[in-house]
């Protein structure tokens, strides 16, 4: 490839500045060599000009304009969670807080059954102590039970001994009767309105829960703050009725 | 930087990119030269053209676009594409703009889009000499836009144009007697 071919290539495009335009426009004006590369580059641009077009096509630009769109979707997405990132992440925190302490108020209200029954079994392998006769619960177990939503039926049972312990920590009674149908036991503590994992079978209505207990029926509810479990090896509709009898 | 539709920005983008939209597909082709990866090529310079859009000089769009779309094509599909035969975009010192022999299109996916005989032996020149003529003779880019598309001197996007447009005489010597571009006498 010669200069003069590139010259006049570079002419025909407008791209030379004053200086070489005035050489190009000379050589042009009387060397036959600078008039045929000139000639040629001319006709060969626009040959390429007239034969090649551009290449139209609906469908894929249809198909680029999609993608305009996502990106738009995609970059509003990054911006929200960018703009909102700090307050999702406090509200997620506080949410996880809440119901952390949403359930440490539930579980300071609630006692495990495993308790329960630990307590029922620590106080029976103890012995029961003597307890005075009186139908009045104050005289038998003293404070605060005096305030305990029952009473000693001492007509249809005898009251045959009292065992004082602790339900996850509160303080707790079992006071053990007899009556005609064999010994019953009758569980109170103070603080707690659920016991979790007790086993419910059948008998349940708003006021009772029924289930078992170290093996033996019972029949639980909750009155005043206090929470009772009557514990008997009968049919569970003579524990209620032996629960009307005790209920104040 | 993105807009939404309805966004005078966004409208303002679609409205140049929908123009030139068949200037880029076009060269993508003429680059590629086959249809898949052009379409790929092409979708791919709008998406970065797209997301660049704030940086864009207010000149000459559609220079722009061919700028980001030969970039992409030397710096990703080329690589891809390559072969130890392949002519380099920054090889100037090539003694023959024809193309080689397995760079030429009778074996690729060539569709009848760029069918012709002009078009067939624009394929045949070498790749480097090729973008050239093809971003000054059918997208009408001036030497300075071509030269920041390719990344190389003005001198240099002279040269290239002019053996360009020489390998081109030659590949279409018989063609252009015949359609009457040439006459007898010019033809060496």
């Amino acid at each position: 490839m010669n200069d003069i071919s590139e010259l006049m290539s570079a002419y025909l495009d407008g791209e030379l500045d004053a200086k070489e335009t005035e050489r190009a426009q000379a050589l042009l004006a009387q060397d036959p060599r600078a008039q045929t590369a000139y000639e040629e580059a001319k006709q060969m641009k626009s040959l390429v000009l007239a034969k090649c077009a551009p290449i139209e096509d609906p469908q894929l630009w249809k198909v680029v304009r999609s993608r305009f769109d996502e990106m738009d979707r995609a970059k509003r997405s990054e911006a929200f969670v960018g703009r909102y990132a700090w307050g999702l992440c406090a509200l997620f925190v506080v949410a996880i807080l809440s119901a952390a302490f949403m359930n440490r108020i539930g579980a300071g209200r609630s006692v495990s059954q495993a308790q329960v029954a630990s307590f029922f079994s620590q106080v029976q392998n103890a012995g029961l102590r003597q307890a005075p006769r009186s139908a009045d619960i104050a005289d038998v177990v003293g404070m605060p039970f005096q305030q305990a939503p029952v009473r000693i039926p001492s007509r249809q049972c005898a009251l045959e001994g009292v065992g004082q312990g602790t339900v996850d920590g509160r303080r707790a009674v079992l006071l053990r009767f007899v009556d005609e149908a064999g010994p019953f036991a009758l569980l109170m503590f103070q603080g707690a309105d659920r016991i979790h994992g007790m086993e419910v079978s059948g008998e349940r209505n708003s006021d009772f829960v029924g289930g078992r207990l170290n093996g033996h029926p019972y029949l639980a509810w909750t009155e005043n703050d206090f929470t009772m479990l009557l514990v008997g090896d009968r049919p569970t509709s003579e524990l209620f009725d032996l629960a009307a009898t005790l209920r104040r | 930087m993105l807009f939404r539709r309805g966004d005078p920005q966004r409208d303002r983008f679609e409205r140049m990119a929908e123009t030139a939209f068949p200037s880029v597909l076009g060269t993508a082709l003429r680059l590629t030269r086959n249809r898949e990866d052009a379409n790929d090529l092409a979708q791919e310079a709008f998406v970065r053209a797209y997301e660049a859009f704030d940086r864009f000089d207010g000149r000459n769009f559609k220079a722009w676009l061919l700028r980001i779309l030969t970039n992409l094509y030397i710096n990703r599909y080329r690589k891809q594409m390559r072969t130890g035969t392949t002519a380099s975009l920054d090889v100037d010192t090539a003694p023959d703009p024809a193309a080689p022999e397995s760079e030429e299109p009778d074996h690729l996916v060539f569709d009848n889009l760029l069918s012709g005989e002009v078009e067939e032996a624009l394929a045949r020149v070498a790749e480097p000499f090729r973008v050239a003529v093809l971003l000054s003779d059918i997208e009408g880019l001036t030497y300075e836009e071509i030269a920041q598309a390719l990344e190389v001197p003005i001198g240099t996007v002279r040269s290239r144009i002019a053996r360009g447009r020489a390998a081109l005489r030659k590949e279409l010597a018989e063609f252009a007697l015949r359609e009457g571009y040439l006459r007898e006498g010019d033809f060496e």
